[in-house]
């Protein structure tokens, strides 16, 4: 059965249920917005491959436990970001750029790393690029999760707010600030 | 001037640009990464399956064809239960020579019978067996009590603590026999030890502690009957009573505190008895030594 028509909610119900190949749908159709929410937050691709694992394990393991009253992509990025958390309260990590060093360097070298690209297109991503990453470590890290959260995991300000245990209002907030911190910082890349 | 943050609209920008600025970002988890959580995924599937099955058997079990048998041997054993347990349950009235016993003033200090030069003063544990002994004495002697044995011993662990500062141990040797000891107590002295025709017991803490540890209760009364220190300790600072609670054996708690085993005798890393029935969560335990103002 071709799982690319069925609803999340309907993945991991089948999977709690013992059925592999719903989890590995479910994987596939989510895999970068983790990946992303998770490197971007914390800068470290050693860190992200960590979490990665924990999250999806998490997932694996309570699946049974999910309840279709929230949608699954907030109860996968709840979990997320609770992994997150406890990671960077454990290991004490920085969650900025400024931590990373060469390995930052790496991170942008491979975002620019287009083939196809001209000299110069590749020239103004890699400037671009630098400057979000900049940016985006710049930000004050409930600004970076919020921003990240909504433009990752595709989520509506209430599921923000519901992932974070903020209000709704903290939430438009935070994410106000963001974008216009964001905008001012590349507004010279324009 | 305005701190205020601009309208949610005028920032949507940022948006834009994050999304073109890593539109072709090709950063990616690794492929061990992939793997190790495609791997994880697969076997607690196959574990849930397994799981499945084995609810779909018991259901199968459980099928309209059984359920008859099932439902008549569940009532079968609930009626059981039912007509059975209130003969355990229902209160047992003192018997009249029972009832007479505890009418009469506490026994009169009594001398050692045959006593040991070397045997040692009474022993606080003693108290309780000799007590716990006299009333399985009384209860071979009188089979037309209704009482059992055990509620004997209850009753004169419950006499013991009363009457204790009065009573004294009567260690009997030789060939004095049991009726013998049954007359002894009638004149209000005390049997120390159950032991018809041979010399005392010997105290061995060892022993002790493997049937309190064990929660062989045979063994553990023979023992504190024999009037050793029911604290002896071993080489880790256990006493007979932390093992008998680390290994879950409330009987034995209940019958060495019955004798007066300190409830709150550290080991030689400092853990009490409590402390230890908590870790294990041995909540009749718990109460037991919580009974006894252990901490």
């Amino acid at each position: 059965m071709n799982d690319a028509g069925l609803s999340d909610e309907t993945l991991i119900a089948r999977y709690a249920r013992g059925d592999a190949g719903s989890f590995t749908a479910l994987y596939r159709r989510h895999e970068l917005r983790i990946w992303r929410y998770l490197e971007r937050n914390v800068g470290s691709r050693a860190t992200a491959e960590e979490l990665m694992q924990e999250v999806w394990f998490a997932v694996a393991r309570d699946a049974e436990r999910y309840r279709p009253s929230a949608r699954f992509t907030t109860w996968l990025f709840t979990i997320a970001r609770n992994r997150m958390v406890d990671a960077v309260r454990a290991r004490r990590a920085h969650l900025s750029l400024d931590a990373l060093g060469h390995e930052a360097e790496t991170v942008v070298e491979r975002l620019t790393a287009d083939p196809g690209a001209s000299p110069l297109a590749a020239a103004e991503a890699r400037d671009q690029a630098v400057a979000l990453r900049q940016a985006l470590a710049r930000l004050p890290p409930e600004q970076r999760d919020a921003f990240l959260l909504q433009l990752e995991g595709d989520l509506s300000v209430e599921d923000v707010a519901a992932i974070t245990g903020v209000s709704f209002e903290t939430v438009k907030s935070r994410l106000r600030y963001a974008r216009t911190r964001l905008r001012d910082l590349l507004s010279a890349y324009a | 001037m305005s701190t205020l943050p601009p309208p949610f609209d005028r920032s949507e920008d940022a948006d834009e640009r994050y999304r073109r600025a890593f539109e072709h970002d090709p950063s990616r988890p690794s492929e061990a990464t992939r793997r190790a959580v495609l791997d994880h995924a697969a076997r607690l599937a196959a574990e849930r399956t397994r799981r499945a099955a084995r609810r779909r058997r018991l259901m199968a079990l459980l099928a309209p064809r059984w359920r008859p048998a099932i439902v008549g041997t569940l009532a079968v054993a609930v009626l059981a239960g039912v007509v059975i347990a209130p003969q355990f349950l229902a209160p047992t009235a003192p018997s009249e020579s029972q009832r007479a016993r505890e009418a009469l003033p506490a026994p009169a200090p009594a001398p050692v019978v045959n006593a040991p030069a070397t045997a040692p003063p009474t022993a606080r544990p003693a108290r309780p067996s000799v007590a716990r002994e006299r009333a399985r004495v009384a209860a071979s002697a009188n089979h037309s009590d209704a009482l059992t044995t055990r509620q004997l011993e209850q009753q004169a662990d419950a006499g013991a603590a009363r009457a204790a500062p009065l009573e004294e141990p009567v260690v009997v040797t030789g060939a004095r026999s049991l009726a013998q000891a049954t007359a002894a107590t009638s004149r209000g002295a005390a049997v120390a030890a159950p032991v018809p025709a041979s010399p005392p017991a010997q105290v061995d803490p060892d022993a002790l502690r493997q049937a309190a540890a064990a929660g062989d209760l045979t063994a553990l009364r023979a023992q504190l009957a024999s009037g050793g220190d029911i604290d002896a300790r071993d080489a880790q600072g256990r006493t007979a009573l932390m093992l008998a609670t680390v290994g879950g054996q409330a009987d034995a708690v209940a019958v060495l505190l019955a004798h007066g085993a300190d409830p709150s005798a550290t080991d030689a890393h400092g853990t009490t008895p409590l402390r230890a029935a908590v870790a294990a969560d041995e909540r009749a335990i718990i109460a037991m030594l919580r009974r006894y103002g252990a901490r």
